[in-house]
């Protein structure tokens, strides 16, 4: 209970700092120059963005003070898990943050990310490296979940969360509804490192939503996306809930692979340019293969729409993922 | 000019639509394990792992761009109705 009392302390924290920071940040970074066009406007208005940089303090002050509590409420051995995720976090969300100031090349945001999970490998060497499937059951990868299944897993959470972005309030309602749910996978299997990577997060990112939910006010660039997808990562990996995680990111890793299956990969949008508007605010959708693109096919959508479509297809699969959860452990 | 989107009006019954698409990738995937696993039971762990792991990436990849077809299908019957 302890723990459970210290991990919403320290979301209550992340929340009310980043609630209370954000809008003077905001002006901040208006004034000096990061601002990108919101491209699904009729006006496209210039707005503030690297508003993950935000998220990512909030978020990491909050896990420090946690590290830091001298109640020593956990042992040793999690401590150091935790910490080894947290620096992995940052790191990614420094590349992140890095890319929104001076983009860089999408192969290096696939590589980079995967070597910084040394740390987590480190981290987590001695734990069990099965994975529980529905059905089939443990299956037991032994090396090959350290030096393959962990890079790939950090990676790729990184790079399909900051793929599937672009409209008002989509990064953080998702990242929201997908952190949430793994809090609560983490509370009902009673693993509190689980809950401690992500619930602050989801807070930090509520909190955020009031300023990114249509019409945005800011952002949260890359340095936000690629970060909730890396805690995401290691939090599947080191409380042992890769499938439940897996079941999250699904609406994530289908539009990836919608991108990646395409003959350019991640080049569509330099291409074929952006959703057009239409009056009224309908969006109509280029002609690439897109997870967002296929509502849009379908139906007149705004873009306050569109989002709440994809958040509610989130929830959808936050529900599975904890209800399989309940079932496999 | 197409006047698109008077079919299949409701963002209600587009979002159900994206949503069986979805769970349907789920259920491709997961078959897809079930079926690797199965075929590699005999083998050395970390290989019926690995195979079970490759079958089910096959499925999600083979789910998702059917479902990405299927819409496009869709979207072009509509204008098709529509035109």
């Amino acid at each position: 209970m302890n723990l459970l009392i210290m991990s919403l302390i320290i979301s209550l924290i992340s929340f009310i700092l980043i609630y209370a920071v954000t809008p003077s940040l905001i002006k901040k970074f208006g004034e000096i120059g990061l601002i990108v066009p919101d491209v699904h406007k009729s006006d496209a208005d210039l707005i503030p963005t690297f508003g993950g940089i935000i998220i990512l303090s909030g978020y990491a002050l909050a896990v420090i003070l946690f590290i830091l509590q001298p109640f020593q409420i956990i042992t040793l051995d999690i401590s150091f898990k935790i910490s080894a995720a947290l620096l992995t976090i940052i790191l990614i969300g420094l590349l992140g943050g890095l890319d929104d100031l001076k983009p860089i090349r999408q192969r290096y945001k696939f590589l980079l990310p995967a070597c910084f999970s040394f740390l987590i490998i480190l981290a987590c060497r001695n734990q069990s490296t099965s994975v529980a499937f529905p059905v089939i059951g443990s299956l037991g990868f032994g090396i090959i979940y350290l030096i393959c299944f962990i890079p790939l897993a950090i990676t790729t959470a990184s790079n399909f969360t900051n793929m599937l972005a672009g409209f008002n309030g989509i990064e953080a309602g998702s990242g929201f509804v997908a952190c949430a749910a793994i809090s609560i996978i983490g509370f009902i299997l009673g693993k509190f490192e689980v809950v401690i990577l992500t619930l602050p997060l989801a807070a930090a990112l509520l909190a955020f939503l009031r300023y990114n939910w249509y019409p945005s006010k800011i952002f949260p660039g890359d340095s936000g996306t690629m970060m909730i997808g890396a805690v995401i990562a290691s939090a599947a990996i080191i409380g042992k809930i890769e499938v439940p995680c897996m079941i999250v990111l699904i609406p994530h890793a289908m539009d990836f692979t919608l991108k990646l299956l395409n003959r350019r990969p991640f080049s569509q949008r330099q291409i074929y340019g952006n959703t057009a508007i239409h009056q009224n605010g309908i969006l109509y959708p280029p002609p690439y293969p897109a997870l967002l693109h296929m509502p849009l096919r379908l139906t007149k959508l705004t873009e306050k729409q569109l989002v709440k479509n994809v958040i509610c297809l989130e929830v959808a699969f936050a529900v599975i993922a904890i209800i399989i959860a309940i079932l496999i452990y | 000019m197409i006047n698109r989107g008077n079919y299949l009006r409701s963002p209600l019954t587009v979002f159900m639509l994206t949503l069986i698409c979805s769970l349907v990738v789920l259920l491709a995937t997961f078959f897809s394990l079930c079926v690797g696993w199965v075929l590699s039971r005999g083998l050395y762990p970390i290989l019926n792992a690995l195979v079970t792991t490759v079958f089910g990436l096959i499925g999600f990849i083979s789910g998702t761009k059917g479902v990405w077809e299927l819409s496009v299908k869709m979207s072009k019957n509509e204008e098709k109705t529509t035109e």
